[in-house]
């Protein structure tokens, strides 16, 4: 089952630092996109499959940032393709809320991802292991 | 016997002893008694009569001849018995039978011979000689009797003819035409209250003075009828005076005593009766029909008459009219077709009461029943009869009204429940309500006397003294003199007045009474009504108010706060505070000239009617609300403005606080744009400053990942890195928990 992590984040190298993390685990590819409109191109193209993706979706980004990106899911009926881990620097108590209000959001997580991190994320480990 | 006949007839019977040279003489069956006597005069014994019977028997059979046994051996079956006066045996009998002239039977005349003896031709002769003188003598003795006993009936009849006229109202009067004189007896005098002397004599032409002119005329024709010999006998009825004056009615007739050589009576002789009831029982009922007639032409209802004796039925035409049947099916059989139309659930009730009534010795029926027309409509209808009983008390006819009360009924049914409804209203009401009966010193007092004054209800009786009762001392003189002269003006017919009134718990309540008074036509007061309040609690109230009124005052004039009334229809203001004089820097005079839009600037006129009219569509809501007020001096400032109903000088008005919060404004947007400022920082640092952050953190947690192996001075570097790191993510993390908190309370105002 390959491509099925998708990690969406505009900052090259924190993309970097995670891939290596999660290469870990998996030897899975795992798809890129630096914004949400990009993201969200992609899941309006793809078709419906089983499982559905996990997303580890970033929230301040340009172009398109991760609030927005879920609002259009939600808007165009795409929220049962995915589920979503929130990868943010944030600390802000308003962002821990508003995650809250997404049913397909599983966990908020504070970046950088560590090895620690994803051990504690049994969904993720579930995604990494299948491939 | 009475002894006088006896003593006629003894010697007789000793001469027919001698004549017959016999034993004994008996005279048998004379009198009531059949006694039989013997010579002697004594009575004979029962036992000697028995003896003495069978001759007796066959003297009798053999009637007009002379019954002789000489020698006496057997007399049928029995044995001649032994005569026990002078001890004889009958021996020997003669018996001669005795008859009356018409030939009836008056007895048997026995000569007892105590040894057989010789009859002879004479000596028979001789015997019935005698036997017809006595015959003779019991016959006059008969005759006597008779006499005697008709003579007592006569003086039986003529007791009770005198009593007759003596308890009847029958007097006797003669009159003697040729002397000119009247005689009448004492109960005549009596009838016309006079003593029989007073009246003596009594000249034709006095008694003709005492009747009434009238009849007079009348009274002498049938007279002279009568003298002339044209009528057989004459009865006439007449008025005479009575010594009072009154009249009395007399009813007189007349016969001949005496006639003169040519048959012309000259003295008379008869009877008057006093009729004076009778005539004016007449008289009345005469009357009594006579309004009868008149009422019934005059009535609406229906008049019957029915006569019982011969069970018809008459109806006036009233009934025709109103019920609509028709008089040829009711001439024929009208009782029976009055209770066909009673409708069926009264007509048991109907017929049983009215043969009830029947019985006893009603005068008077009457029932309620609903009764069919023609057209097949029941009327409720009140019938009433008044029922005519002969001398023995039998009803003999009833005359009755048949009234249509349907409308009456409907009415007294609207007046009952008006009457409940006063009654509900009576007892609901606050206020004590009376009548007054003025006149009558009789009253009616509404429930709420006992109830809210805490009194038994007091007398019946209520008079001017008694109404002044539980008053307050201080209050009685004002209140009766105003009522005094209240009921002496004839004009005047409203009563209101105050005073304190003593309560059954001994506490004084404020009354407010107020009556109207009715007068009759000479303005005469006959009736008052009238209703008692008790106003304390008004007055308590009323007190409040103008404390409060007061208070209101000196808060609303020393407020601080510029504050003013104003028209909700004008938008006028009515009354400002000096504080609002102070603030907007226009004088009393100039905002009693001046409206709501006066003070505001021009773009807040519209925004200002719109919600005056708001507040008109919803006149008891308390508003509040900010707005931008202008000064008279041009400058414009923000105000918060409370705004409630209040009603001032009889309009519905508003009155308006108003805080001036200008300086209040400005802090807040400086402390909005402050606040703006901190949000952003807070952002920047969650997301702008802690993007590097983490990206240094990634970068060098790769490098000190074991598989990396890192060793020596380098390892020792980024160790150092690592932990600066750590410190500045635990730096801006509680940063961000500072501001997370700052957050949750805005949120949770927020919610």
């Amino acid at each position: 089952m390959p491509n099925k992590i998708v990690l969406v984040d505009d900052d090259p190298i924190i993309q970097y630092v995670h891939l290596r993390i999660l290469k870990k685990y998996s030897s899975q590819s795992i798809m890129q996109f630096d914004n949400g409109s990009d993201a969200l191109e992609y899941f309006k193209g793809s078709g419906n499959e089983a499982l559905p993706y996990l997303v580890l979706l970033d929230i301040n980004m340009p172009i398109m940032d991760g609030w927005d990106f879920l609002d259009e899911v939600y808007e165009q009926g795409l929220e049962s393709k995915m589920v979503v881990i929130i990868l943010t620097s944030s600390v802000d108590i308003l962002d821990m809320e508003k995650a809250k209000k997404y049913d397909n959001i599983i966990c908020f997580e504070q970046k950088p991802l560590t090895v620690d991190k994803v051990g504690a994320i049994p969904v993720l480990l579930e995604y990494l292991k299948q491939g | 016997m009475e002894s006088k006949q006896l003593e006629k007839i003894l010697p007789l019977l000793d001469l027919a002893k001698y004549i017959g040279r016999a034993s004994a003489v008996v005279l048998s069956g004379i009198g009531d008694k059949k006694e039989s006597y013997c010579a002697s005069g004594e009575i004979l014994s029962c036992e000697d009569k028995g003896l003495l019977e069978p001759f007796l028997a066959q003297t009798l059979n053999s009637l007009n001849n002379i019954t002789i046994k000489p020698n006496v051996q057997k007399l049928g079956s029995l044995d001649p018995g032994k005569w026990r006066q002078g001890n004889f045996a009958i021996a020997g009998y003669v018996g001669c039978p005795l008859s009356s002239f018409k030939g009836e039977s008056l007895g048997v005349l026995s000569l007892i011979f105590d040894a057989a003896f010789e009859s002879n031709s004479h000596l028979e002769k001789a015997l019935l000689t005698v036997a017809s003188q006595v015959s003779k003598v019991l016959e006059d003795c008969l005759a006597h009797e008779e006499f005697r006993l008709v003579q007592k009936e006569l003086e039986l009849q003529k007791e009770i003819n005198k009593n007759i006229v003596e308890n009847s109202r029958l007097s006797l009067w003669t009159c003697n035409l040729e002397e000119d004189i009247l005689f009448v007896d004492a109960k005549w005098a009596a009838f016309l209250g006079y003593e029989e002397e007073e009246l003596q004599p009594l000249t034709l032409h006095k008694w003709e003075s005492m009747i009434h002119r009238e009849d007079l005329e009348v009274l002498k024709g049938r007279w002279n009828d009568y003298l002339a010999g044209s009528i057989g006998n004459y009865k006439v009825s007449y008025r005479i005076r009575h010594k009072d004056g009154t009249w009395k009615w007399f009813l007189e007739s007349g016969n001949t005593l005496k006639r003169d050589n040519k048959g012309v009576p000259v003295q008379l002789v008869g009877t008057v009766e006093d009729i004076t009831k009778q005539k004016l029982d007449y008289l009345h009922l005469e009357n009594a029909l006579q309004r009868l007639t008149y009422l019934s032409k005059a009535t609406t209802d229906a008049i019957w008459d029915l006569d019982l004796i011969n069970e018809t039925l008459l109806w006036n035409d009233n009934f025709f009219e109103n019920y609509g049947h028709q008089p040829e099916e009711y001439a024929a059989a009208g009782l029976t077709l009055w209770i066909e139309n009673i409708h069926p659930e009264d007509r048991v009730r109907v017929e049983t009461s009215f043969d009830n009534s029947l019985l006893g010795d009603n005068e008077n029926w009457e029932e309620e029943y609903r009764f069919r027309k023609a057209n097949g409509e029941y009327r409720i209808v009140n019938d009433k009869a008044f029922i005519i009983r002969d001398a023995n008390g039998k009803a003999v006819r009833m005359i009755g009204a048949l009234c249509d009360i349907t409308e009456k009924n409907n009415y007294l049914l609207k007046a009952k429940i008006a009457n409940e409804r006063f009654q509900r209203i009576v007892d609901l009401t606050k206020e004590v309500i009376y009548d007054w009966d003025i006149i009558n010193e009789d009253v009616y007092w509404g429930s709420g006397y006992v109830k809210h004054f805490g009194h038994e209800l007091p007398e019946k009786k209520v008079t001017l003294q008694t109404r002044i009762n539980h008053l307050h001392p201080d209050d009685v003189h004002r209140v009766l003199n105003e009522l005094k002269e209240l009921l002496k003006s004839p004009d005047q017919n409203y009563f209101e007045v105050k005073y304190r009134f003593l309560k059954g718990d001994g506490t004084y309540i404020d009354i407010h009474e107020k009556a109207s008074i009715l007068r009759n036509d000479n303005g005469g007061p006959f009736r008052m009504v009238g209703t008692m309040r008790d106003v304390s609690e008004a007055n308590r109230y009323l007190e409040q108010l103008k404390e409060s009124e007061k208070k209101y005052n000196d808060l609303f004039h020393l407020s601080p706060q510029p504050s003013w009334v104003y028209d909700l229809e004008t938008l006028r203001f009515l009354d400002v505070n000096s504080a609002a004089i102070d603030c907007y820097g226009y004088s009393l005079r100039e905002f009693m000239n001046l409206t709501l839009a006066d003070i505001r600037p021009e773009g807040e006129i519209n925004p200002l009617m719109m919600e005056i009219e708001n507040v008109r569509s919803d006149s008891e809501r308390i508003y509040k609300g900010v707005f931008r007020h202008l000064k008279s001096n041009g400058e414009e400032f923000d105000v918060r403005i409370y705004s409630n109903p209040i009603t001032f000088k009889g309009r519905i008005c508003r009155q308006v606080v108003a805080f001036d919060i200008s300086e209040l404004t400005r802090h807040i947007k400086t402390i909005e744009s402050q606040n703006s400022k901190f949000n952003k920082i807070a952002w920047m640092q969650s997301h702008v400053l802690r993007a590097p952050l983490v990206r240094m953190m990634g970068l060098t947690n790769l490098l000190l990942d074991p598989e990396e192996n890192m060793e020596g001075e380098n390892k020792f570097l980024l160790e150092e890195i690592r932990k600066s790191s750590n410190e500045i993510d635990q730096i801006t993390r509680e940063i961000a928990q500072i501001t997370n908190e700052l957050k949750t309370k805005q949120l949770n105002n927020a919610q």
